[in-house]
Parts: structure tokens; sequence; C-alpha cells
């Protein structure tokens, strides 16, 4: 069977079980159950200052009827409580985290029951999402000051998981993520998106060109990697090599330059100071003259060094 | 006493931003010795004194901190209910006395309206101490001295010692922005958004007057001088059964830059004599103003609790009409060769539309099935050019001898479909597999369409409490089809040449495959194991593992491989004391290799020639970035936390180069970096909302860069470079604040 058979095969499994999924719920929240004066009832025993942070956030933020402090309190999200409150023991309220035992996706439903819009449209199709991910894993929301939230500290939640990105930005070259003036969120939308690597944007070049504009064209001379991917030759998490190339020039050119004269040509140490100095290996090297890789808008720039 | 308090507070921030010298700056890089709140409501200011101790401008890339010296620093927080009206506010200043300098606002109205404000400042320190022998002679136009001596080549340069002057590059962002959310009732909200962002500075351009064998070029700090905009306006509904936006948002770049003129320092015999010094000049197109429409809907329907599908559809419109420069800055080179038109006219259709339908038919099974399409359609007209190549030669105008080129507004279609599946067993153990197909279609490039295939597993697993992780395996194989190497030969030149040479020419060589086109088989393994050995000790591993071959590539890349390993290890006997230590290793290689042929030689006989290897080369390059950490934080008591960290960087690249029996070889020295940070913090609390805050950081930073150490002004014949050498330095920062809180 083919791939396109196979894949259409499952397009049509997958719609039949829509109706079925519907019969499956982790269920809903009971009607019933709530205690009364719940603020006070529940910090009657959970008085810890991790516990009570949250009332210094937005989810207890007075006046708003959305809040969840303006509803049920803590048991809109942790659930009815009257039976925890009459058996602290024996029945446990909802809990988050990764020490629950409440699965991934009925901890998450909780959240987004809420917040299931906007950017986060996606999430139910997002890596994240597959890949078991708790709101909770990134979300403190007892903590008034939530990380994942900040741009300056956001990059230690990613980190978390995502442990070789931390490496990169340590490199020669990097985006002032660690500086705390870039946050993974600027480019990544963790709740999903409709691009790549959960990219908020639809293309891979579309983030780079809300800060590199300049970089956007049309230009009247392309050069087809840069309109094709700007990951064709930069690392954007961080490189070894100047300006986040993923190679240096001469040797990153020559991955699709092989021509009569100078692009063919093999740089090595002899190009170096003491030997034959070469500007194909020293200084910008091959930006030495084509200085417009991104592309040039002058009439007399079709090899893009005007 | 609130009103004071503010008038207090808006009077020390206005004291902090006058301490901020802008040539003083940071902290460091990192700022844990101000809070990093998202608080709703109380005050709370810093401020604050620090001392370097060295002058360097990678020391301050980013935070403006290149100078020794002692500077003032600042921080401030003001949140609750604005002058005791409905209005909540929050007002927050970071990085104050620093060029990071950040002040961000957040109100919120009745009914939930809810505005907010932000000012942003961003620097980037890149090179100093850089050597030209040209000033500025207004604009961005760039001239040598009175007395300067033409020459053929950088060694005739007689007067470039006493000509140098020293610069450096360097660029500022400063971006205002503000949000506006409102909503309407209790299903439908309106969003809208401005931002303004002004860049300067200036950044090093190689300019070139060469030809062919006459390569002649010099770096100057061009000028930037840019302010992009960015507006949108959104409408979102939302119930029970779904939710939806749909908006427009506009983006704008508004180049003020000058075109880039340089006057020509060489004289060759080979230029037009137009072109030489004194007389001749380059000149460089600022990028074109542009600008942006997106209109864009997207969308989630609810279907039950568990199933979902998710809509997001947007068409764009990139333009521009700038108007096009002369040919050439030299009056004398160029024809009266009309341009064929006044402007580019250039106009790009972005249509993108992509839906998502997940499924949970059981509890512990979960299906998704994504479509994506995304199509980038160049409408840009093409026209033919008469180009006058590199300001120096007079223009031709022989259709027939390669005088005239024609532009190739690139597009791109790609069509994706991928279907998934999960079931997750008892005891936290999770399957899952994946299938995805991707069809490229380009113009203009030897690839018309290119055909990807993947497939991956995933298990994620759990032995009994203490152990737990994943798997994963994905294998992606890409075809290409048939590789026309002559295709961007074809579309760049107009028929007539094409009739004089035939369409067997090529520019490349037949047997390079461009990387980004070429048959590709991508294998990828990862491995993740956690192990929290106690209830206070927890380990880490993670092991990644990339190989990309692209099995038809004779010369361009060929392989291209990644390996990832990290460790991670803490200890948190409780809630006051935690230990921690990573360690990781990343390598990177990539294999090319080329054929050199110093000759007009058509390309297409060189098939032959390549079997004699006597002229083809490879080079191997292998990168390793090594990176130690460990760190602690202790808080002692209630009034005094201890932080202290370490961590050690460090890279290393090698190139191994394989030449032919014709060719002269040599090797490369290392690429090195190594970065070594040294931090320490104490923050105690005097007593209920007094704290102070001591940091210490030591920063060494080392690196040999093969393209800069050693390479003088002077040093290449041809080019006059930049003099730059790569960045060392070792500083010692100390910083010292006082925060005062009122809750």
């Amino acid at each position: 069977m083919g791939i396109r058979n196979l894949c259409r095969t499952l397009f049509i499994l997958v719609v039949a079980l829509v109706p079925v999924s519907s019969l499956a719920g982790e269920g809903g929240k009971e009607a019933d159950g709530y205690v009364d004066n719940e603020r006070q009832t529940c910090l009657m025993c959970h008085n810890t200052p991790a516990v009570k942070g949250v009332l210094e956030t937005p989810h207890f933020m007075s006046g708003d009827p959305a809040s969840p402090g303006e509803r049920q309190g803590c048991q809109s999200c942790h659930g009815p409580a009257s039976e925890h409150v009459a058996s602290p023991m024996q029945v446990k309220p909802m809990g988050f985290g990764a020490d629950s035992e409440i699965p991934v996706e009925a901890q998450n439903t909780v959240c987004l029951d809420c917040h299931e819009s906007g950017d986060r449209n996606d999430w139910h199709a997002s890596t994240h999402a597959a890949a078991g991910v708790a709101c909770a894993d990134c979300h403190s929301v007892h903590e008034p000051r939530q990380k994942a939230l900040n741009r300056n500290a956001q990059a230690g939640i990613c980190f978390d998981c995502h442990l070789d990105k931390r490496q990169a930005l340590r490199r020669r070259s990097h985006h002032p993520i660690e500086e705390g003036l870039v946050g993974c969120a600027d480019c990544h939308n963790p709740h999903g998106g409709s691009g790549p690597g959960q990219l908020q944007a639809v293309s891979v070049n579309d983030p780079c060109t809300i800060c590199h504009a300049e970089k956007r064209g049309p230009f009247l001379w392309e050069h087809p990697p840069v309109a094709d991917d700007c990951t064709n030759c930069h690392d954007p998490h961080g490189s070894v090599h100047p300006d986040l190339l993923v190679q240096r020039p001469p040797f990153l050119c020559q991955q699709c330059h092989s021509e009569s004269f100078h692009p063919g040509t093999l740089r090595s140490g002899t190009g170096l100071p003491g030997a034959s100095p070469d500007n194909k290996i020293l200084g910008g090297a091959c930006t030495n003259c084509h200085s417009q890789v991104h592309g040039s808008n002058h009439p007399s720039g079709t090899v893009l060094s005007r | 006493m609130k009103r004071q308090l503010i008038l207090t507070l808006s009077a020390l921030a206005a004291v902090c931003q006058a301490l901020a010298s802008p040539v003083n700056p940071l902290l460091g890089d990192k700022y844990s010795l101000f809070e990093q709140p998202s608080l709703v409501r109380g005050q709370r200011i810093t401020l604050g004194v620090i001392g370097n101790d060295r002058d360097s401008f990678k020391l301050g890339e980013y935070t403006g901190l290149r100078e020794d010296g002692v500077y003032g620093l600042g921080a401030f927080f003001s949140g609750g209910e604005w002058f005791e009206s409905d209005i909540n506010y929050r007002l927050e200043g970071r990085d104050l006395g620093l060029e990071s300098r950040q002040i961000l606002g957040r109100f919120g109205f009745a009914r939930g309206i809810r505005l907010d404000v932000a000012y942003r400042e961003l620097p980037h320190y890149e090179l100093d101490s850089i050597l030209i022998p040209f000033h500025r002679a207004g604009g961005n136009r760039w001239q040598l001295p009175a007395d300067w001596v033409g020459a053929s080549g950088v060694a005739g340069f007689t007067g470039l010692d006493g000509a140098l002057g020293e610069t450096d590059t360097h660029t500022k962002r400063k971006r205002v922005e503000a949000e506006l959310l409102v909503p309407l009732n209790e299903n439908w909200s309106l969003a809208a958004d401005y931002s303004l962002e002004d860049k300067s500075g200036n950044q090093l351009t190689g300019v070139v007057f060469g030809v062919g064998g006459t390569q002649l070029g010099v770096r100057v700090p061009s000028e930037i001088d840019r302010q992009t905009r960015e507006m949108g306006l959104s409408l979102a509904y939302q119930s029970g059964w779904g939710s939806f936006t749909g908006g427009y948002r506009y983006s704008d770049l508004d180049e003020e830059s000058d075109p880039l003129i340089v006057q020509n320092p060489f004289i060759s015999p080979a230029f037009a004599d137009a072109a030489n010094y004194p007389r001749g000049f380059a000149r460089l197109a600022p990028a074109p103003d542009n600008s942006a429409h997106v209109f864009y809907g997207k969308g989630i329907l609810r279907l039950g609790r568990t199933a979902r599908l998710s809509l997001d559809l947007q068409r764009a419109r990139h333009e521009q009409d700038d108007d096009f420069l002369p040919y050439t800055v030299n009056d004398g080179l160029a024809t009266p060769l009309a341009l064929p038109a006044p402007d580019l006219d250039g106009e790009r259709v972005i249509s993108h539309a992509r839906f998502a339908l997940t499924v949970r038919p059981t509890a512990r099974t979960n299906l998704a099935l994504k479509y994506r399409y995304h199509d980038r359609d160049d409408r840009t007209d093409r026209m033919p050019f008469a180009f006058v190549l590199h300001d120096v030669l007079e223009q031709g105008t022989d259709p027939a001898a390669g005088d005239i080129r024609v532009n190739r507004p690139y597009s791109r279609t790609t069509r994706q479909l991928s279907l998934e599946g999960g079931y997750r067993f008892s005891g936290g153990w999770r399957l899952s597999v994946g299938l995805e197909r991707e069809t490229v279609e380009r113009d203009f490039l030897p690839v018309d369409e290119t055909e990807e295939d993947a497939g991956h597993l995933k298990l994620n697993y759990r032995l009994g409490d203490r152990v737990s992780g994943w798997l994963k395996w994905r294998r992606a194989d890409r075809s290409s089809g048939t590789y026309d190497s002559n295709a961007a030969y074809l579309a760049g030149h107009p028929q007539a040449f094409i009739d004089a040479n035939g369409t067997d020419a090529f520019v490349n060589d037949p047997a390079l495959r461009i990387f980004f086109l070429a048959d590709r088989e991508r294998d990828q393994q990862d491995w993740v194991l956690n192990w929290a050995a106690s209830a206070s000790t927890s380990l880490a591993l993670k092991i990644q593992r990339s190989d990309d071959d692209y099995p038809d590539s004779q010369f361009g890349l060929s392989e291209a491989q990644r390996r990832n390993l990290t460790l991670d290890a803490s200890y948190s006997p409780d809630k006051t004391f935690s230990l921690y230590g990573y360690a990781s290793r990343a390598w990177q290689e990539r294999d090319q290799g080329g054929f050199q042929w110093l000759g007009f030689l058509p390309q297409m006989v060189l098939p032959p020639l390549r079997d004699n290897s006597a002229n083809g080369w490879r080079v191997a390059s292998e990168s390793r970035s090594d990176t130690l950490g460990a760190g602690l934080e202790w808080a002692v008591n209630n009034r005094l936390d201890l932080e202290l960290e370490y961590a050690l960087t460090r890279s290393e690249t090698e190139y191994d180069i394989e030449a032919g029996s014709a060719l002269t070889a040599a090797p490369l020295p290392d690429l090195t970096m190594d970065w070594r940070d040294i931090t320490a913090r104490a923050r105690y609390r005097v007593r209920e909302g007094i704290s102070l805050a001591l940091q210490y950081r030591f920063r060494d930073y080392s690196t040999d860069d093969f393209a800069l150490d050693g390479v003088a002004v002077d040093t290449d014949p041809s080019v006059l470079l930049s003099g730059a050498a790569s960045p060392d330095f070792r500083a010692n920062t100390l910083v010292f604040s006082v925060t005062y809180e009122l809750r």
C-alpha cells in the first residue's frame, strides 16, 4: 500500500472516530459538591507561601468575573472539594504536575476549558501535546512570578527539556536569549503553531523577518537559499561560526557553488598571513565582495555585490 | 500617600535613566539581582551601582557594558489600583542604567479592557578597533583623504598608515509597543496592536571594485538607519463549541539609510578610466522599503470533549516599489540604455492553509491528522538588465555576449500531510507513531519538485517510580528526480545568449547538488533517561543523533552530522538548598567536495576531467562544543539567600582538507572559543520590605579565528580588510543594589 493510499485510509479512519471520541472523555466536572467560602476553607490547611502565592496572580484578580478566584475559587481548577473536606486523607482533590496521578490530558483539559483559544488554538495538534507535556510542567500558576511568562527567565523552562538548546546558546554567536532580551516565545509558540518547529508564524522565514525586515524583499536579485529557508545557512539557536552561520564562508558558499575560477577554488591554510593571503578566506571571505547575500535591489547587482 | 509614592518612584526611575550614560552598561549578562516580577500589586524599587574593570565590546555585546568604570543601575515595579480607581495597573522598569533598558506597563480597565505598553532598547556591539582609511563625507558616502595615493593593489597604498582612522560597528534598536484588548461581550473580543522599532548604527560591508582576475575591494562600516512598523487588528469569538480569530496585520520597513557610496582607492588598467581613483566610486543599494499585508483567520471547533478540528488560513502580500538606482554611480560607464522599469514593482503573494484534526477515541488513544499548504508566489515581473559590473566596466549591451541578465523571482509551494497516533499504556508507557509526506515545488532551480517521506516511532517509558524517559527514531528520505544543473542559467540569460552559447551550458558543475534540493537520507535518534535516584537527587541524560547523507552529491555538501550528549544532575534535600550540575558535548560534522578549474573551460566537458581527481578536493569540518556547569542555590535562613554558579564552554572547529595532486593546500588552524563564567550572588533581607543584594561575576572569554587574527588592514594584496581581531577579554564585575518593597 502506497503512502498516499495509507494516508487516505487513515484519514477516513480518523474522521470516522470523531463521533466515537466524544464518548471517551475524561469526565466533566461535577455539577455540585462545591464547598462555600472555599478560600478560607482551603487555606485553613493549605496555608503555605507556595500555595498562597496564587492569590497574588491574575487567577485571583479581584473584580474579574472570568478569573477562577471569582468563580469557584480553588475549586475552579482543583474540582469540588466537599468530599475532600469531609475526608481529607481519603479523597484527594485534582492535582497537577509531574507528581499527579491524573492523566496529563485530563489535567490539561482543566486549563484548556478557559484557555483553548487564540494562540492556544493548536494545542491539541502540537508537538508538546503529542509528547504528553502538561500545562503545569511549564506554568506554575501558584507562582506570582511565572518564569514561563517572563522573557528574561522563560528559556530556563524550555531548557529543562531542550538541553541541546541551552548548550547552543553558549556558543560564540547567539541571539541574546541568555541575556534575557529575546525569549523563546518570541519565535516559537509552545502551544502549537501552523508553521514548522512550533513557530509563531506560518513559515521559517516569517519570524526572522519580523526583526530583520530588511531581508524580507522581494528583491530584484534574489538568492534562492535565502528565499527558501533562512536555516539553510543560519542556526538561530547558536553557532561556533559568526553571524549564526552553520558553516563559515568560503566553505558555506561552496556547498552550493562550484564553478570555474574562484567559486570552485580550494581555500586552505595557503591563504593565511605569512603564505599567500587570500581574501576568499580572510575577513568576511566571500562576503568581502558578495556582501548583499540576502538579495540586491541594484540593477547591476546580479552577483549580489551591489 | 500612594500618590506621593508613585511620584517618588517616577522620580527615582528618572534618576536611574539619567544615570544611564549611553556609554556605560551592565551587570554581567544576567539580571537576577533584580526581581523578575509578574506581580499584580505592590511597589518595589531597586537602586544599585555596578563596577566593571574591563573595556570590551564582547563583554557589553547586548547590554552596552563595554567600558570600565562605575555606573548606576535601577529597576522598579508598581502595581495595584490606579489612584484608588477601577483601573488595575502594573508598571515595571528593568535594566535602567543599561542600554538594554525596558519599561513595561499593563493597565486593566472596567469590562476586562486591557492595555499593554512597552519600551525596549536592544544594543548590539560587534567589532571595535576597525581601521579604515576613509572618512564620512555626508550621509553614507565614504571618501579617501585628499593626499591618497592610488595603486593597483594594497601594497601600493603608500599613504595607508597615515590615513587610517579607528571606528567600530554596533547597532541599537529602540522599540515601542502597545496592545489593546477589548472584550465586547461574553463571546467576542477585539484586539489591536502597534509597534515601532528604530534601528540605527552600522555594519561592516564589503565593496568590490574588481572583475575577473582583478578582484579588488574594501570593507567599510555602512550606515544603518531604518524603521519597522507593525500593526494588527483582530476580532475573536469564543464559545463552548470553539473559537475563532480573524484579523489583519500590516508591517513595513522604512529604510532611511542612504546608498553606500565608497571612493575607489585603486587604479587598475583593467578598469575604465572613469572608475579609477580619484574619479571612481562604488555605490550599493540599500534594502528596499517593503511592506507586508496579512489577512488571516484561525479557529478551532470542539467536536465533543476530545475531538478538535483547527483551521488556519492566511493570505499575505509582500511588496516593494523602491526606485532603482542608476546602473552605476560613475558617469561615463553606462550607455544611454535605459532601465527596463523605474522600479521593481515587486509582489509576492503567500497563501497558507493548515488544518489539524485530533481525536481521542479512547481515554488512552490519540490520533492526529494534519495537512499544511504553503505557497509563496513571487509575481514580480521578469526583466532584462544590462548591468555595469562593480562600477568599473563600461556597460555591455549585447544580448548574445552575456552582458544582460534576467531576474528570477523564486516561488515555492509546500504541501505536507502527516498522521500521528499514540497509545498510553498503564504504568506511564506510551507509544507514538507518525508518518509524514512533504512535496516542495520550486522554479528557476535545478529541481522542480522534491518529495520527502518520513516516519517516526517514539516510546515513552517508565520503570518503577524512579526511571522514565523516551526513545525516538525518525527516518526521512527526500528524492528530487531530475537535476537540471543549467536551470538557473537558462532562466537568467536572454534567449539570444542561449542561442549563441547553447542550452547545455551551465554555471555550476553538473556533479554538484545544491543540498536543499538534493536527494537526502536523514536518520535521527533521541534517547532521554530521567532517574530520580532518591527523593532529593535526580539525573537526566539526553543523547541526540542526526545524520544527513546526500548520496548523489559528488560536489557540494555530501554529509552533515550532529550529535549531542547532555548530562544533568541535581540535588535538593529540601526547599532551601539545591545543587545542580550539567555537562554536554555537541558535535557537528560536515563533509563537502569541490573541483578547482582556473580556466575558461566550458564546464560541460568537465566530467572526463573530473575522473582525474588531480583537481578535486574535499573539506571535512568537525566542531565540538563542550559545556560544563554547576551551581547552588541556598536559602540560608529567612533573611539570606546565596547563589553560586560556574559555567565553562569550550568549542573547537577543525578542518581536514584533502587536495588533489594538482592542487596546493595547507592545514587551517583550529577555530576555538573558551568562555568561563563564575557568578556569586547574595541577597539579604534587612527587614520586611528592604533587601540588599551583592553580585560578583568573573568572565573570561577568548577566541582564535584564522580569518581575523593576525590579519591587518593591508595583509591581503587585493582587499583592504578591517584589521579587527577576534575578541578576548577577562572582566570582573561587581554589583551592589538595595531593594525597597511595599506590599
